[in-house]
């Protein structure tokens, strides 16, 4: 792991690990439903500080909590149009699969690449260090993924070139 | 009545009980603090770089985050951040830790609270290198308590 990057990640971990204090909370508006504060907007009173965290203007992460759930988004690092492109992609395929990520949100917030929302009943069924641990994971991934598949892109490309060319 | 679509009106929000202005979250404790003018949250600032210019690093910090402008308007409250942003972006990453553990408590929870400002505004994009460090050393000597305590902190700086 570069150095730049291990204060980042450490500064997200222990800032996730602070946010995903969670309980059960039905909504105060409407009896017997119980939505994800942080979604619904409807209390402001529940909702507590959002947290950013920045490593550069193309890294960053956003992280708003509440009392019965947490919205973590992620702004993946895209250098050029190419990582734009993938990144893009990427994400896409992953938001079309949302409900096989559990906690995975089908729209990122606006600004941001990729959202989660963790709501109590994700921390009741799965071990809040685990949580962390799987989206620290994957930041750290997710920018070796893109960076692996702008390499083989332009490999591809470079081959491909290549070939059509030799024939004129 | 035909235009208007009754089943989009949020009746919920007509119900007095349930709805809770903004002012009645701002903490009883700060409730009645004087606004800071932006004349004096410039002079403020500097005499904070006249400590700062003396090498005075661990009391420059100790005063800036002494008064943060609680009540004030967003204007004083960004001249603010600058100030304390200078503050840190000056201080040696081998002094970090030494002026943090010279901090009080309540002010490495001011400290805490303009880091996660800092890192949310652009002009700062610059220097997050440096506040990630601070954020560290912070975290290293408070513990996971101090963001705890800013997540729940109704006094915005």
């Amino acid at each position: 792991m570069s150095q730049s990057l291990r204060p980042y990640l450490d500064c997200v971990r222990s800032s996730l690990t602070a946010a995903i204090s969670l309980q059960n909370f039905p909504s105060q508006v409407v009896e017997r439903h119980n939505r994800p504060e942080v979604e619904a907007n409807s209390t402001p009173e529940v909702i507590l500080n959002p947290l950013h965290i920045s490593r550069n203007e193309h890294e960053k992460v956003l992280i708003e909590p509440s009392i019965n759930s947490v919205r973590v988004s992620i702004k993946i690092k895209q250098a050029d149009e190419i990582e734009h492109l993938l990144v893009h992609k990427f994400t896409r395929f992953l938001t079309g699969r949302a409900e096989a990520f559990m906690i995975l949100r089908r729209k990122p917030v606006k600004g941001y690449d990729i959202s989660f929302l963790i709501t109590n009943f994700h921390t009741e069924q799965m071990l809040k260090h685990k949580l962390v641990d799987f989206i620290i994971q994957f930041m750290e991934e997710v920018d070796k993924e893109i960076s692996e598949m702008k390499l083989f892109l332009n490999a591809r490309a470079r081959f491909v070139a290549e070939a059509f060319l030799t024939n004129v | 009545m035909a235009n208007v679509n009754f089943r989009r009106i949020n009746i919920d929000i007509l119900e007095p009980e349930n709805n809770i202005a903004p002012e009645e979250l701002v903490p009883p404790s700060i409730a009645n603090l004087p606004p800071a003018s932006v004349a004096e949250i410039q002079s403020f600032g500097q005499s904070v770089r006249a400590a700062l210019s003396r090498g005075d690093h661990a009391d420059a910090l100790a005063a800036a985050l002494g008064n943060p402008p609680y009540t004030s308007s967003e204007e004083v409250k960004a001249i603010h951040l600058t100030t304390i942003l200078e503050i840190l972006s000056t201080v040696k990453s081998t002094d970090i830790s030494k002026i943090v553990e010279k901090l009080s408590s309540e002010d490495r929870d001011t400290l805490i609270k303009y880091l996660y400002k800092g890192m949310g505004v652009p002009e700062s994009h610059g220097i997050s290198g440096v506040l990630l460090a601070w954020h560290e050393k912070v975290i290293e000597v408070s513990g996971q308590g101090a963001i705890v305590r800013f997540l729940s902190d109704r006094r915005m700086v």
